[in-house]
């Protein structure tokens, strides 16, 4: 019950978080009304039809009133669009500034598909509930109008055709309830078959080489079987679902057949009565389904808003507060870090990475090397410790500016839909001029390829970069870096996926390109780099184990000289 | 396409078939209806046949709607399998020349809008036809030119239905493209936050999120106010067609030619009749969107499929790999023209060069995934076209560069297409060599943890460390190996290496490195520039002679050798 109350308040909660255009909705409400009540007068010419009474006067009024009442839905038509779409817009924003300002660390913990699909989907959904609200008001109207006419003609048999009120509302909670099993189950079914083939479809090659055609065959018929077991499934409960909504008309006409000739008989209802209650119900049916499908919309609607408003109470990172970033050596003293709170991934890191200097830091996979790395840009805070930069404590620090004075590297750098030269200049602010642009790919080496393009530097990536080589893409993505000129410049095993060749051309092209005052950090296997660094450190199992010059770590660092050994060729010595 | 498919015969016959009486029995529920309207209230003789009658039609369309659906579900599973056996069947150059995700769509959502088509169109037609002509002639039978004035307004029906399906089509393409295009930027970015953060342009991703869903928001109102400008038309189609059908009604009611059950019977037939048609018309009208989709799934019919057994089935593979004169390239220049070279059995080989020189388009042609130009590749100086592609495959060892995992837990994966019984042992020893068995131990779940989508849970280095693992549990003499080692650390290369090396007895293993470490691991190397052999020797001499053997492999390795 408490539960039930959290649900509630949640809902109501998300619509104070925004400005709505109420003016939308209240004309949307008042125009709605009026649409009612001309659709109740429009059943009365379909009656006098039916009673055969063919008069110029039926044919107009009905033409009127078919013009009339389309006009006005049309106008509540648009209405609503304006009033939903602007409450879709509003949440959509605050949605994503939202999620834009959480901290890291919240968004690893939530899946990126829910996160997703609160910006498209659920947003939407908020709006739609906010009409549904509005709408609830007409169409009860339209009904009570229904009710009180049918009893002018025959209370009994009106108050009969109300009794059967509740077992509708009954009717469609299960057909709700249908619905929602059906969807769920649907929904898995689709997903696992949609995921098979995603999966094996980019795996051909995988598949071709190993000679596995026999075994993917059974393996996607499966695949197959499932999504063909669940829309067997859903073609007997949905059908379950139609049946039991078109039962509730087959009701009230058995009521209205059985309770309207027997008053006929007995001479308490003109003959032709019958009509009369048939239009009237319709119409007054058409209203019922559209609040009970309203209500239905609301509970799901709730769920979705729940998530949203769940997302929308975590703490923001404070991006734009804090002192100024001055740009120094990175002090971390005995820094530690678990993402899960149990498991220690930094176990006390001592470290100082002077201004100015190229620092290696090398160690096994899982070491805790990338982790360091996204403690010294402030993704995370560490559970103990600190991080000086130029003195000040990184915590005080304006995130977004402490950020900007980074280029950060991965090994597998992705880029966005759009052109290569919207994303070098991602991260710029203001005009870059051209030139800054080629120089930046001269230095990552790519503007040669660039400019044998058909297209240049307009060439399309595609969506995650996508219709690049993993290499060239990585280019792509240091270019994007060194654009920025960042005081400290971070590769994180950034040419692990080039050629040699290109690896070592693009490395040296970095270290002439550095200004006495940027501090470069590498993270690297490959020690031909790392020896070239002015100081190296190594770490294993989140803690520091050597740290010095390539000399001093070749005479005594355990993990430097296996490497190293290990690269020089340990099998052939 | 849809011949060679085994559709549901059987089940479609029967939804035809409860269709068609569906229909008798409508008609009879709406005379009774009639009567009722006009005041004939006899219990037995109306009253009661009516009840029946309107739940018989609710106990039967139920019945016929579970039909339809069964017909549906069964038509795409059998198109489905059809398509996937086929897809599974095609040459790897098809997965070259067509993106995946496009090709999931064909499969998934292609399919079901031709199976809608099938029913909706197809068999549809059938039964709108049947019910047109019985509508019509139950009318015929009050007075025969009434049957005539419902031909004649046949074509209103017609004009109703399509202005409103047509409009609704155009515009929603639109709005649909531009929400597709705000979801696509919204999860680019959601799963790439990291970026975005630590390029600190959160403020011009707000604006650009902003940006997008104003468009989308400016298109929603486009198109509902196209929508209802488009009422005007049809709500005057309407009314004319009421005027129309009361001037008749009052010629022939008010005539006395018709009685008044029969007027309202004939009122309700008509209004029967629109609906009738404007939901056949939106299915028509629909087909063309469809028929993109059939286009799409027919290609992949229609593309010839790769043959896997034909030839000779080869039992135990042996002799020099060798590539004789081949001429191959993508598009229309050769990459390869006129190439020769020699893989000695017994030792590491090692294929370098830069990137685009071709070394994993020399691996696929070995492993026979594409057609030559010309030339051959021989195996100990047979053809290997002469074998069937399966029996010659399932010799090799190759390791993608993709490192391809599936979703499924640690053991499914190492055992995947494995042909023979595996137990803890021998997969607790092919870990160890792969340098995994730490991990695995580690995991609370061992060999039964999920790996998640393609393996995602997987760093780079222990994907690798897997197929390394799968790669020894298959055992064989015929090792290509594809950059397997890139993202492992030194000293998990040094172990892999290593294990590799137990196995290197009378057998060839090819690779490809970039990496100084794994290439000194190599006895023998082949330097491949531009699609053209530069050098090729042992590996020492390569690199006495070679700027970029040497430069990779450095001086000091040769005096330790």
């Amino acid at each position: 019950m408490n539960k039930q109350k959290g649900v509630w308040k949640s809902f109501f909660r998300f619509y104070t978080r925004f400005h709505i255009p109420w003016h939308y909705f209240i004309l949307t409400v008042a125009l709605g009304v009026l649409a009612s009540e001309i659709a109740v007068r429009l059943a009365s010419y379909t009656i006098a039809v039916n009673k055969g009474e063919l008069y110029n006067r039926v044919i107009l009024g009905f033409c009127l009133l078919t013009v009339a009442h389309m006009i006005i839905t049309s106008a509540v038509n648009i209405l609503t669009t304006y009033g939903t779409a602007t409450v879709s817009l509003r949440a959509r924003n605050m949605v994503w500034r939202k999620i834009l300002s959480l901290p890291q660390r919240e968004v690893d913990k939530t899946a990126p598909s829910s996160l997703i699909s609160c910006v498209t989907l659920d947003v939407d959904q908020a709006s739609n509930s906010i009409y549904s609200l509005f709408t609830t008001v007409s169409s009860t109207y339209a009904v009570i109008r229904a009710i009180i006419i049918m009893a002018r003609y025959s209370s009994t048999l009106t108050i009969w055709l109300v009794a059967t009120i509740p077992v509708i509302v009954l009717l469609f909670f299960l057909v709700g309830r249908l619905q929602f099993y059906i969807m769920r189950r649907t929904y898995a079914a689709i997903n696992t078959m949609t995921r098979f083939f995603s999966e094996h479809l980019s795996a051909m090659k995988h598949i071709k080489v190993q000679s596995l055609e026999d075994k993917e065959m059974e393996e996607g018929y499966k695949a197959i079987d499932a999504r063909y077991k669940a829309d067997l499934w859903a073609a007997i409960l949905g059908q379950l679902q139609v049946m039991l909504h078109s039962l509730h008309v087959n009701i009230q006409t058995i009521v209205i057949a059985i309770g309207g000739s027997s008053l006929i008989r007995q001479g308490r209802m003109e003959t032709t009565g019958i009509t009369n209650f048939s239009a009237y119900t319709s119409t007054a049916d058409q209203y019922i389904a559209e609040d009970l499908t309203h209500y239905q919309s609301f509970k799901g609607t709730q769920g979705a808003l729940k998530f949203v408003n769940d997302l929308l109470q975590l703490p923001s990172e404070p991006r734009l507060e804090g002192q100024q970033p001055v740009p120094g050596d990175l002090v971390l003293e005995n820094v530690r870090f678990s993402y899960d709170g149990e498991y220690e991934v930094l176990k006390g890191i001592s470290l100082t990475v002077p201004q100015g200097s190229v620092t290696a830091i090398i160690g096994g996979n899982g070491c805790g090397k990338s982790t360091l790395i996204k403690l010294l840009q402030g993704f995370y805070t560490p559970s103990a410790g600190t991080i000086l930069a130029g003195g000040q404590d990184i915590t005080a620090v304006q995130p977004d500016a402490w950020r900007r004075s980074f280029g950060y590297v991965l090994q597998n750098s992705p880029l966005f839909s759009g052109t290569i030269r919207e994303n070098i200049l991602y991260g710029c602010r203001g005009k870059v001029n051209e030139e800054a642009v080629y120089e930046a790919a001269r230095q990552a080496d790519i503007h040669d390829f660039i400019l044998s393009l058909p297209d240049g530097y307009d060439t399309e990536v595609g969506e995650m970069g996508g219709k690049l080589s993993g290499g060239q893409r990585q280019r792509v993505a240091m270019a994007r870096a060194l654009i920025l000129h960042p005081a400290y410049l971070i590769l994180d095993e950034a040419a692990a996926s080039l050629d040699h060749k290109t690896g070592s051309r693009v490395f040296d092209s970095l270290m002439s390109a550095k200004t006495p005052e940027q501090t470069i950090l590498l993270i690297s296997h490959n020690m031909e780099e790392v020896d070239r660094a002015d100081r190296i450190v190594s770490m294993r199992d989140g803690e520091v184990v050597g740290c010095g010059s390539a000399a001093e770590m070749r005479r005594s660092d355990p993990i430097y000289r296996e490497y190293s050994a290990n690269q020089r060729g340990g099998e052939l010595a | 396409m849809l011949w060679k498919a085994k559709l549901p015969y059987v089940w479609i016959i029967l939804f035809i078939a409860a269709s068609v009486y569906l229909v008798k029995v409508g008609i009879d529920v709406t005379e009774y209806t009639a009567q009722m309207f006009a005041g004939n209230v006899s219990f037995s003789g109306i009253i009661l046949p009516f009840i029946i009658y309107s739940v018989g039609t609710l106990l039967l369309s139920s019945v016929n709607g579970i039909f339809k659906g069964i017909c549906s579900a069964k038509i795409d599973r059998a198109l489905r399998r059809m398509v996937w056996s086929k897809t599974v069947s095609l040459p790897f150059g098809f997965f070259q020349s067509n993106d995946p995700k496009e090709l999931i769509t064909r499969i998934t959502n292609d399919i079901s809008s031709i199976s809608k088509i099938v029913m909706n169109v197809f068999v549809g037609f059938l039964i709108s036809f049947y019910t047109v002509f019985s509508l019509v002639r139950q009318v015929g039978s009050y007075d025969p030119r009434l049957m005539w004035v419902m031909v004649i307004m046949l074509p209103l029906d017609i004009i109703i239905a399509i202005i409103m399906g047509r409009l609704n089509f155009g515009i929603n393409d639109r709005l649909n493209w531009s929400f597709a295009r705000l979801n696509r930027t919204i999860s680019e970015r959601v799963s790439q936050s990291l970026l975005i953060r630590s390029f600190g342009t959160q403020e011009s991703e707000e604006k650009r999120v902003e940006g997008l869903s104003t468009d989308y928001r400016k298109n929603q109102i486009r198109s509902t106010w196209i929508n209802n400008l488009s009422s005007p038309f049809s709500t005057m189609t309407y009314c004319m067609k009421f005027i129309l059908l009361l001037l008749v009604g009052r010629h022939f009611y008010g005539g006395g030619m018709i009685s008044l059950p029969e007027w309202i019977a004939f009122f309700a037939f008509s209004t029967q009749l629109t609906t009738y048609i404007s939901s056949y018309t939106t299915d028509w009208i629909n087909l063309k969107a469809a028929m993109g989709s059939t286009e799409r799934v027919s290609e992949i019919i229609d593309t010839p499929s790769e043959i896997v057994d034909q030839g000779k089935t080869v039992e135990e593979l042996s002799g020099e790999l060798r590539a004789e004169d081949i001429t191959f390239g993508y598009g229309d220049e050769p990459l390869f023209e006129h190439l020769s070279v020699t893989i000695p059995v017994g030792l590491r080989t090692a294929l370098v060069g830069s990137s685009g020189s071709g070394k994993t388009t020399l691996l696929n042609l070995f492993a026979g995934l594409y057609d030559l130009w010309d030339g051959k590749i021989t195996v100990g100086g047979e053809n290997i076209t002469q074998y069937t592609r399966r029996s010659y495959r399932s010799q090799l060892n190759y390791i993608t560069q993709e490192c391809t995992l599936f979703s499924g837990t640690l053991r499914q994966n190492l055992l995947y297409g494995l042909r023979r019984e595996v137990g803890d042992e021998e997969l607790n020893a092919a870990c160890e060599q792969a340098g995994l068995l730490d991990y695995v131990n580690e995991l609370p779940a061992g060999y039964e943890t999920e790996i998640g989508e393609g393996g995602s849970a997987l760093s780079g280095g222990q994907r690798q460390k897997l197929s390394v693992a799968r790669m020894l549990l298959k055992k064989g003499n015929w090792l290509f190996m594809d950059e397997a080692t890139a993202a492992m650390d030194a000293s998990a290369k040094a172990q892999v290496w290593g294990a590799t090396e137990s196995l290197s007895e009378g057998c060839t293993c090819l690779f490809v490195a970039h990496d100084r470490q794994s290439v000194s691991y190599a006895q023998h190397v082949i330097v491949l520039e531009k699609g053209r052999i530069v050098d090729q020797g042992p590996t020492d001499e390569v690199a006495r002679r070679n700027a970029y053997v040497g430069s990779l492999l450095h001086a000091d390795v040769r005096e330790e050798g």
